[in-house]
């Protein structure tokens, strides 16, 4: 192992794929911290310039972007509480009130740091636990996948802040819009009123940036024609603050040692779970962390607990979706869907006999992800000061670029300006609930997992005829619906704790 | 009015709710599978999730006429800013969004983009910031350095006209 993997090292460490690394990385971060442009969109875009390289630079080049557009998020995340990508949403709950606080080097500090370890552990999980964690996997059916939506959404408990109806009902808004469309099993149409584009229904893309960017232009917009109404250049000003090395100090980073521990748990299973990816699992380690810390009311307040949270699970997310494509030639994500396919056009095919036919190329892949996220980390710290000097720019003319942006990411989905309509059109829905005291977290939780319930649940009544039983009798099955009831057991008993003591 | 948004709020998502609820009813059933199937068909979990939705709209109706009734005296006492004031900007922002969107196949990327970018400046920018010569220059800047990174450089595809 130890040869192949020094021989591994050796293809990767040489000028030409260290540059490809390089420029991958730092295209990736700008990818990724621009919204409406993702990781995915990055590869996308750079698999045509790989079709004369080698394959080893080729895949380096791709995943030097994958790396550096899931790290990317974070930057917009917490400088202007727009996600760069579907894997920072969790990282604007708290890494935004962080940077109005002044603490932005801080937060970013932070979140850079624990997106570095995340994804570089999960690159070692990778290398030794790739054989059994896939096989575990590849038990996984539609009652597990079923189970395991099921659970995940009595997390949104702990991600509805006030009012819980509220925090449930945006949830239901989220799967209800994620019934636009074709429906799983029978491709059924619903909901589409007649309307051939919305047939395919909403992407999750639009659908982020539609929720966070148009809403922050309305939000900005609100009152600002009011006479007399200065414009406040400190309010808008995200201060750097005083920053040492990556603004954080070692007892602290101790204190997140559980947390980054369970968030990189999370992040990892998630990875690996084919269909679902960082996009989910940053929320659900930031619910999880919510619910298991002692101080649940100080998450969303600005506290480094949510962002190690999002971003060691995020990038955590990397190294697991990795491992069923690299064992089983099965993508955990799109990114990784898009780099079967770079492998296919290079004439690789992943799968159980990749590491015994192409063994160089799986470990110069582990090389190149190592190195990755070296370079991810280096470039992050010495950019930390040019990000935030980006801010320097007032946000009325920030935003408009940022919508120009977004609007450049939602047509670049399908070529089709059906994508940018749904962006105005969950903008409008986004800064309707916010007027309303909804939370927006609940909702894309509810519009990612509502299909997962509802295909697996399907899926699996037909292996059955019908019959739920089944479902309890599968052991992984059976300890996700136990977890799923200790969950809401403890929700209705800490609703029930809260109310006792003040006899409301 | 802000008073009453909860019960307003709650009344909108009852009545999507019973929207979806009835028009789950002509989603085509497929025959698929045993028929003991049937009952999970695509409208099942439509019908499950309106069924949902009413009961926490009207719990928060509930909730919110609840707390109407105990707390009667602050009667849209702290609301500065009248309807008007607060909402017209935003009306004009959603209204130069919705141009921007409609008119970009026919006009394309770079001059909707510009138009755009120089009114949503115009509109957030307080009175004495609004720089007209410095927002054109940057909208028109801003949009052709973004069509042609992602056009040339990407080889995105992005609405075109004759001219751009």
């Amino acid at each position: 192992m130890l040869d192949m993997f020094i021989a591994g090292f050796a293809s990767v460490l040489t000028f030409k794929v260290m540059a490809l690394i390089v420029l991958g990385v730092v295209v990736g971060i700008i990818f990724g911290s621009i919204p409406g442009l993702t990781a995915t969109m990055a590869v996308a875009l750079c698999i045509p310039l790989t079709f004369g390289m080698d394959i080893t630079a080729a895949i380096s080049l791709l995943i030097g972007l994958y790396v550096g557009g899931v790290s990317g998020g974070l930057l917009s995340a917490i400088l202007i509480n727009i996600p760069g990508t579907p894997s920072s949403v969790a990282t604007c709950f708290d890494g935004a009130p962080m940077a109005k606080r002044g603490e932005a080097g801080k937060a970013l500090g932070v979140g850079i740091v624990f997106s570095f370890w995340g994804g570089l552990l999960s690159v070692f999980a990778l290398i030794f636990l790739a054989p059994p964690l896939s096989t575990i996997a590849l038990k996984f059916g539609p009652y597990e996948y079923f189970a395991i939506a099921v659970f995940s959404l009595t997390l949104i408990a702990s991600l509805s802040s006030k009012s819980m109806p509220k925090g449930l009902l945006a949830c239901l808004i989220g799967m209800m819009m994620a019934f636009v469309g074709i429906a799983p099993i029978d491709a059924t149409q619903r909901f589409t009123f007649g309307i051939d584009q919305l047939s395919s229904g909403f992407d999750l893309l639009p659908v982020l940036i539609g929720l966070f960017a148009v809403t922050e232009v309305m939000k900005e917009a609100e009152g600002c024609w009011v006479k007399g109404r200065v414009y406040d250049a400190a309010k808008h000003k995200i201060a750097l603050g005083k920053i040492k090395g990556f603004g954080f100090t070692l007892a602290e980073a101790m204190t997140q040692k559980l947390n980054f521990i369970r968030s990189f748990i999370i992040g990892l299973v998630i990875g690996i779970l084919p269909g679902i990816g960082g996009g989910t699992s940053n929320l659900l380690a930031y619910a999880v962390a919510k619910s298991q810390s002692k101080t649940p009311d100080k998450f969303g307040t600005g506290i480094i607990d949510g962002v190690v949270a999002s971003e060691t699970s995020n990038n955590a997310s990397v190294g697991g979706a990795f491992l069923p494509l690299l064992t089983l030639g099965i993508p955990g994500d799109t990114v990784t869907a898009m780099l079967l396919g770079g492998f296919m056009i290079h004439g690789v095919t992943p799968g159980p006999l990749l590491l015994t036919s192409h063994g160089k190329l799986v470990y110069a892949i582990f090389a190149a992800l190592i190195i990755a996220h070296i370079v991810m980390l280096v470039v992050e710290f010495w950019g930390l000061r040019i990000f935030i000097k980006a801010l320097d720019i007032p946000k009325y003319i920030l935003l408009p670029i940022i919508i120009s942006l977004c609007v450049v990411g939602a047509f670049g989905l399908n070529n089709d300006l059906t994508d940018v309509w749904s962006l105005l059109i969950f903008g409008l829905l986004g800064f309707g609930l916010e007027k309303l005291g909804y939370p927006l977290a609940p909702l894309i939780l509810g519009f990612i997992l509502g299909p997962m319930v509802e295909t697996n649940l399907r899926r699996g009544l037909m292996h059955t005829g019908g019959d739920f039983m089944p479902f309890f009798a599968q052991p992984i099955a059976a300890l996700f619906f136990a977890l799923t009831a200790l969950s809401v057991g403890w929700i209705i008993y800490q609703g029930y704790k809260k109310r006792s003591p003040s006899g409301v | 009015m802000a008073r009453y948004k909860d019960i307003l709020g709650g009344l909108f998502w009852l009545a999507v709710a019973i929207g979806m609820y009835y028009a789950s009813f002509s989603i085509r059933v497929l025959a698929i599978g045993s028929g003991s199937t049937s009952f999970v068909g695509s409208g099942f979990m439509p019908r499950l999730v309106a069924t949902g939705m009413m009961i926490l709209s009207l719990t928060i109706m509930w909730q919110s006429w609840q707390k109407l009734k105990t707390a009667q005296t602050d009667a849209g006492s702290n609301d500065e800013l009248s309807f008007r004031e607060k909402y017209l900007p935003v009306l004009a922002s959603l209204g130069l969004l919705i141009a921007y969107i409609a008119f970009m196949e026919m006009l394309g990327f770079v001059i909707m983009t510009a138009v755009y970018l120089c009114g949503q400046m115009f509109i957030l920018a307080t009175p004495e910031h609004r720089k007209p010569v410095l927002f054109v220059a940057i909208s028109v800047v801003s949009a052709l350095a973004i069509f042609y990174t992602f056009v040339e450089v990407f080889q995105l595809m992005l609405p075109e006209n004759r001219l751009f």
